[in-house]
């Protein structure tokens, strides 16, 4: 076949060019660690790349709304704890008492049962780290329970509730939401029907206690059963809120294993796709340096043959 | 007959001498592009009688012809244009490619990170802190669709400036193409015989123009070259049809290049051939393009750029209104109710205040440039922006009802007659409306204090749900899975691109090669043809020499 001499020449050219092109595109995704330096490299591939980025950021952020859930219902679940062991306190101490016991004895216990008063109203005030008020309803600056204390026997002072009867629940997966904040206010006004308050219940204890005479002093033991059944109301509807809790848990504990886990699959998935492997690459590029260099010998050898040389 | 034998022998170094200049010519040649490898054509002079037969007459010189091949030609002219277009569509397809795609320029990221703080909102909806963060976060996806729309719209620009570059230079070639059929033309006519030379320039600038477009040529007895786009005359001899632009039909921001309805003399073209907007007397070439750095580009504007422009803003007006409409239905952090989180995309024009909130019932139905409202006496009119079609309706539902793809509802304050709104360019614009962290909804309608979360619950909702690309009675795609096919479908056009610019490299190189094993100056073999020529020369000097000797014997003789 007859061959043009530029042709001939730069015969060499298109090999020499490609295997540099070839040489700068390894040495690239060598650098940068990844298989496809555009998406056009390969489309499809892409496409998974992108929805597996995004499954696994909206997963990743349900994960931390998991944790942070953890982390307010375990906290609500101690303070519910010492709500409950400060109730059974109160009962011991009423439960403890008589109306015959004498005036001093009586006192005493009334300033004990001042103690656990303080102590379920303060917890029924709890704020979290961030000052929120955890029992008031989506009211979270506003301080929920408020009594006093120090009614006029025979009656305690009312407690006055400013908080509200709402709920908090977040998202822990794609439509799947939890509770996490109760109403205590079910708890503190459980005396089985309206109008009954367990800090009013425990400060009519409290004021009427000391007392000696009608109609302040508590006359008999009935009224002491009726004090300990309103607690017994209040520890009933506190179980009830910590079953709740306990519930919620669990389902928060199996979602974060999942989570967990489908985030450990999605996150392979995504390095198998995205990053290079780098043995084959060196591979390729020794492969690639070897026929460049061929290329290049070639072009040294054949570019000074011409007849011309020998004619003289 | 000793004037014969001179005479025989004259014709031979002449015949050498014109191998030997034809040789040096080709020798001197042999870079030069479209250069056609020459030779001499000669032949044996009419003989002579005599009685005992024809004695011959010595060498004639008939032609210098060049080496040439129309097939082969017409095999590169064809590839020559499809690697030029392959090549502009993969090489700007490449560009838009890195920016949808890339981790760093892309939607994915800002659209994730501003659904995060959506549901940190919803973890601790009084924290001013998680509030912060979706401001912050509200206003970095905003700026993105900024930055990506206005990275978009400058490659629009570009391109369009491209077009008219690309359109002006054809029309250079073009007056040089009719500027050589005219000497071509004249030469032929004085001396009978082909110009060579003149035919390799003009061919080449053939092959230039075939870079630039795809073109189709006729050849015409008097040695010119018709030139042809889709059929359409460019050059007809000395006369030129001059390409121009017209705004595309499509896209009011972008132009077609178009073709005069009237030709004119090249040397008119030649004193102006630059390519301009116009609005008559030109014919649209869009569809007739197929081929060169022209035909890339606008495969590149068609089938790339404005399809992931317009993309961008759908998928703006869906999230700021889906957003909004959300954002409304809840409570601030003072519990009052609660404005827009984004600006509103039914932007209000001039000094309108009256507000209309849009609900985007199907996207596929949306027009690609956008719509202009109006509040007149007579109702709302709607202008479609690509087509400029414009109703009128009697009232927003007769509007809502005419299936226009949206709907809209009068908010506070209520639109007034005067009033008017623009939606187009969603993306470029969007912002940011609210400037406080108080102002964000996080509570729902009816709540009581700043700890209820409801309204961001349902804005996190908007993450996954399905929102776009409608399609059998319903949507199909989140906003981040509608971004992604948009990122699929562009890179897999520079995908193809990329494996023809590759395809039709190969092929192009090949019809080269073929073409220039043909027409070719090989040097080697020029150097043969030297040494054969010098010989010759050498000979028939000697024939001279031996001539010259007979005749000297002849003197001896009768001295």
């Amino acid at each position: 076949m007859r061959i043009d001499s530029v042709t001939f020449f730069t015969a060499n050219l298109s090999g020499i060019r490609d295997g540099q092109s070839a040489i700068a595109r390894l040495n690239e995704q060598i650098a940068t660690g990844q298989n496809f330096l555009a998406p056009k490299d390969d489309p499809i591939a892409t496409q998974k790349i992108l929805d597996l980025g995004n499954r696994i950021a909206s997963r990743s952020q349900y994960a931390a709304n998991q944790t942070k859930a953890e982390i307010t219902l375990k906290y609500e679940s101690t303070v519910l704890t010492e709500v409950e062991s400060a109730l059974k306190q109160a009962r011991a101490l009423i439960a403890g008492t008589s109306p015959s016991f004498d005036t001093q004895s009586r006192s005493i216990q009334a300033q004990q049962l001042r103690g656990v008063f303080n102590h379920l109203l303060g917890l029924a005030n709890s704020q979290d780290p961030s000052g929120s008020y955890i029992f008031a309803g989506d009211m979270t600056t506003t301080r929920p329970f408020a009594n006093a204390g120090g009614g006029v026997p025979p009656a305690g002072a009312a407690t006055a509730y400013a908080g509200s009867a709402a709920t908090r629940a977040v998202e822990v997966d794609v439509g799947r939401r939890i509770q996490v904040s109760d109403n205590l206010n079910t708890v503190y006004q459980a005396g089985g029907g309206a109008g009954v308050d367990l800090l009013q219940t425990l400060d009519e204890a409290i004021v009427r206690l000391p007392v000696n005479t009608p109609p302040g002093a508590i006359g008999n033991q009935a009224t002491l059963d009726g004090y300990i059944q309103t607690i017994d109301n209040a520890l009933n509807a506190l179980a009830g809120v910590q079953y709740r809790i306990a519930g919620a848990q669990t389902e928060l504990a199996d979602l974060k294993a999942t989570t967990a886990s489908l985030l450990t699959v999605e996150k392979n998935a995504l390095s198998d796709l995205q990053l290079l492997d780098q043995a084959s690459a060196i591979v390729q590029l020794k492969t690639r340096q070897t026929t460049l260099e061929a290329a290049e010998r070639a072009y040294a050898m054949t570019s000074s043959l011409s007849l011309f040389s020998f004619l003289g | 007959m000793g004037t014969g034998i001179l005479g025989i022998a004259v014709s031979g170094l002449n015949a050498a001498q014109a191998g030997i200049r034809t040789t040096q010519q080709n020798i001197a040649n042999v870079n030069t592009a479209g250069y056609r490898r020459q030779e001499v054509l000669q032949s044996s002079q009419l003989p002579q009688y005599s009685g005992y037969g024809y004695i011959g007459n010595g060498v004639a010189l008939d032609q210098v012809r060049h080496q040439y091949s129309r097939f082969l030609d017409n095999e590169v002219l064809l590839n020559q244009s499809q690697y030029s277009r392959y090549d502009a569509a993969a090489t700007r397809s490449a560009m838009v490619d890195k920016l949808l795609g890339g981790a760093n320029t892309g939607l994915n990221t800002s659209l994730s990170q501003f659904f995060a703080a959506v549901q940190e909102v919803a973890n601790d909806p009084a924290s001013s802190a998680s509030r912060q963060n979706l401001l912050s976060a509200g206003q970095n996806l905003a700026g993105r669709f900024n930055s990506l729309a206005g990275q978009l719209r400058d490659y629009r620009t570009a391109t369009n400036n491209e077009i008219q570059a690309l359109t002006t230079n054809i029309n250079v070639l073009a007056g040089q193409i009719a500027q050589a059929n005219a000497s071509i033309a004249q030469s032929r006519a004085a001396n009978g015989q082909p110009a060579n030379d003149l035919v390799d320039a003009r061919d080449q600038l053939v092959e230039d123009l075939s870079k630039l477009v795809d073109v189709s040529r006729l050849d015409q007895q008097d040695g010119t070259a018709d030139i042809f786009i889709g059929g359409q005359a460019l050059v007809l001899g000395l006369s030129i049809y001059k390409l121009n632009l017209v705004q595309s039909a499509s896209d009011p921001a972008a132009y077609d290049p178009a073709i005069s309805q009237q030709s004119q003399r090249y040397s008119a073209v030649m004193s102006d051939p630059t390519s301009r907007v116009v609005a008559a007397g030109v014919s649209s070439l869009v569809n007739q393009v197929s081929g060169g750095e022209l035909g890339g580009a606008l495969d590149f504007r068609d089938s790339v750029l404005l399809p992931a422009l317009r993309d961008l803003d759908r998928i703006a007006l869906v999230t700021a209104s889906a957003v909004n409409n959300v954002h409304r239905g809840g409570l601030d952090y003072n519990l009052a109710a609660a404005g827009d989180f984004f600006a509103n995309p039914v932007a209000p024009q001039g000094a309108t205040t009256g507000v209309l909130n849009m609900t985007v019932t199907d996207d596929s139905l949306l027009d690609p440039v956008g719509y202009d409202i109006a509040l007149g006496a007579g109702g709302y009119t709607v202008t479609v922006l690509s087509t400029g079609t414009a109703t009128t309706y009697a009232n927003l539902a007769a509007l809502n009802a005419a299936g226009l793809g949206f709907t809209l509802a009068a908010g506070a304050p209520a639109p007034a007659v005067g009033d008017s709104w623009r939606i187009a360019d969603t993306a470029r614009q969007m912002d940011v409306a609210i400037t406080s962290t108080n102002q964000i909804a996080a509570a729902g309608a009816g709540s009581t204090g700043p700890g209820d979360n409801r309204n961001a619950l349902a804005l996190g909702a908007l993450q996954t749900a399905a929102l776009l690309n409608f399609s059998g009675g319903a949507f199909t795609d989140s906003l981040g899975a509608a971004y992604n096919k948009t990122v699929n479908r562009t890179a897999s056009q520079a995908a193809q691109a990329d494996f023809n610019r590759e395809a039709f490299k190969t092929l192009r190189e090949s019809a080269v090669d073929a073409r220039q094993s043909a027409v070719g100056v090989n040097l080697d073999e020029e150097a043969v043809n030297l040494v054969r020529y010098q010989q010759a020369y050498q000979a028939a000097a000697r024939t001279i020499q031996i001539a010259s000797s007979l005749f000297d014997e002849l003197l001896n003789v009768v001295r």
